[in-house]
């Protein structure tokens, strides 16, 4: 039958398309050229993208853009560091408090922690910081979060006023060289990629 | 390199069950109509897996209208291919029983 070729077909592009993801380092070439660059200069503040949180914590993406907003506010690039991330659902402490907990623990003066818990997509979040920051004149930032999805997150930022300055947490091109981390990698080029095609098709890039 | 390594593991694995089958347990169809059937399975569980993360989506975005938010991250959950691949597993096996008559 006509169907049951047409589904072997995509079922045999699916399996090579799963070896060469999982065994030839293409996602990494893939992810390398995709991640935004490092334009660490001094800003007028650090902005460190939510990054989820569960009852048990921050999430690994969470805990490692904080510290990388903590190592530039503790290199001097910018006086506030703003934290975001929503409450739980059952009305738990927030995301943005949890990291605002770790980054006093961290020698970060709590006069100079702004912490956000508005935004819930990376356009809301866009929003809610400028409105935030208004009363401090801030004009350029240091946006910290994971090098692919700097390259939505950094145009929405610009829409609403700020010079945004890229400041990747990670580098997960060089970070996933098993199978398995090459899938995981995949996965995340992909949703990224989506999540693009989404914003442009709903006119917020 | 490269996690080559568990692909000739699965590779030795695959040439000894190969050989248990033929020797052993009698086997006598090709493999080679085995392939093409995992492949069409794997077809429709991409079938499945499209029509899931299109629910998914619209299911969210409707919730999004309606003030609730869901996050359309859950899309990409590994789980989510997982899941459409025992779909799509259950689907295969009900077909063939219904096609030899089985059950």
């Amino acid at each position: 039958m006509m169907i049951d070729r047409l589904l072997r077909l995509t079922g045999g592009v699916v399996l090579a398309g799963f070896f060469i993801v999982s065994f030839t380092p293409l996602s990494n070439v893939i992810a390398f050229r995709l991640a935004m660059p490092p334009e660490v200069a001094p800003a007028d503040a650090i902005v460190v993208l939510g990054g989820g949180q569960s009852e048990e914590g921050l999430s690994l993406p969470s805990l490692v853009r904080t510290i990388r907003g903590i190592e530039l506010y503790q290199s001097g690039l910018a006086p506030k560091l703003v934290l975001l991330g929503p409450p739980l659902r059952d009305g738990g402490g927030s995301e943005g408090l949890t990291r605002a907990r770790l980054a006093r623990t961290m020698q970060v003066r709590p006069q100079d922690i702004i912490v956000e818990e508005g935004g819930l997509t990376t356009r809301q979040e866009a929003t809610v910081v400028q409105a935030k920051l208004e009363p401090y004149a801030v004009t350029t930032i240091l946006l910290v979060t994971d090098s692919h999805h700097l390259l939505r997150a950094k145009p929405l930022f610009e829409n609403v006023g700020f010079e945004v300055l890229a400041a990747p947490a990670d580098d997960y091109s060089m970070l996933s060289g098993g199978p398995g981390g090459r899938i995981e990698l995949t996965i995340r080029i992909v949703r990224e990629q989506a999540a693009r095609i989404y914003y442009r098709m709903a006119g917020y890039l | 390199m490269f996690g080559l390594d568990l692909l000739v593991l699965v590779i030795i694995t695959s040439v000894g069950i190969y050989i248990v089958g033929m020797r052993w347990m009698g086997l006598q169809s090709s493999v080679r109509t085995s392939l093409a059937h995992t492949a069409e399975t794997v077809g429709i569980a991409v079938v499945f897996f499209v029509v899931n993360v299109t629910v998914l989506v619209v299911g969210a975005l409707t919730m999004r209208a309606l003030g609730f938010f869901v996050s359309l991250y859950l899309a990409t959950d590994l789980t989510l291919a997982i899941l459409s691949s025992i779909q799509a597993v259950v689907f295969q096996f009900w077909r063939y029983s219904d096609e030899s008559g089985d059950g």
